[in-house]
């Protein structure tokens, strides 16, 4: 069962930014399979290096993005995203030092997409309509 | 080993949180679907000796949550989890005494620390 369900409650009405979403919806959910029984350590490894891989772009279209469109909270926003990455980084590390790492983790970093999405990105969507009336 | 009251509209993370904190040995009830007023009735009667609870939630949020709390019980630990960084926020739920701001994603192990301390510090 996928943990991370994509919904029209999600979208951006941003093309790329939408894409990328979805992008990291299906990561969260391989890096949750790599986690059932029988998946080896590595395959573990490869998800969550493709998952931190990807958010990475990610916020980089998104930071660009907002930088663009002069939005006025770029910098707290991109606070949340450097939060994101160092605790990805640091489940890297854990993984790389044999430590256990958990399905539960996947669970929190689903649980912080639909919030970031439904939050912080819906903020510099309202300023990108509210930009665009004028 | 203490009482617990989550407060979170997600299934999964709702599920997540009580078995990680029964793992530890604590009772956990969820409080979910709650209102402003269901909030405080629900602390009468089950008289938790913690609440974890999401900011942002539909009806009622993570500092709606803190205020009724406040107003049926003012020692109550809270522990508010959010995506946002938002400083007014942050300093609304500073201002109500919330025992701890965790930022998502949130790992076990921070997780435990906040909520060993918020218990700690409640005696």
């Amino acid at each position: 069962m996928a943990i991370a369900n994509w919904s029209s409650r999600y979208e951006t009405g941003i093309g790329i930014i939408d894409s990328q979403h979805k992008g990291l919806f299906d990561a969260v959910n391989k890096l949750a399979d790599s986690f059932k029984a029988g998946t080896s350590k590595a395959q573990a490894k490869d998800s969550l290096d493709f998952l931190v891989k990807y958010t990475v772009e990610h916020f980089q279209t998104e930071e660009r993005y907002m930088r663009d469109m002069g939005y006025p909270r770029l910098s707290s926003h991109m606070a949340e995203h450097a939060q994101l990455i160092g605790k990805a980084k640091d489940l890297q590390d854990r993984l790389a030092e044999g430590k256990p790492v958990t399905l539960d983790v996947t669970i929190f970093l689903a649980d912080w997409l639909k919030h970031h999405i439904n939050e912080a990105d819906m903020g510099y969507v309202a300023f990108t309509k509210e930009q665009n009336r004028k | 080993m203490a009482r617990i009251a989550i407060v979170d509209d997600s299934r999964l993370m709702q599920v997540l949180l009580r078995r990680i904190l029964e793992r530890a040995g604590h009772e956990v009830d969820v409080w979910a679907d709650v209102t402003a007023m269901g909030i405080a009735d629900l602390i009468t009667a089950q008289t938790p000796k913690l609440i974890i609870t999401d900011y942002s939630m539909p009806g009622c949020n993570g500092l709606t949550v803190a205020r009724m709390a406040r107003k049926v019980q003012p020692e109550l630990p809270i522990i508010v989890v959010m995506a946002t960084h938002d400083p007014t926020i942050m300093d609304a739920l500073n201002r109500q005494e919330v025992s701890s701001i965790l930022h998502k994603p949130i790992l076990q192990e921070e997780l435990m620390a906040a909520v060993g301390a918020a218990l700690t510090r409640d005696g």
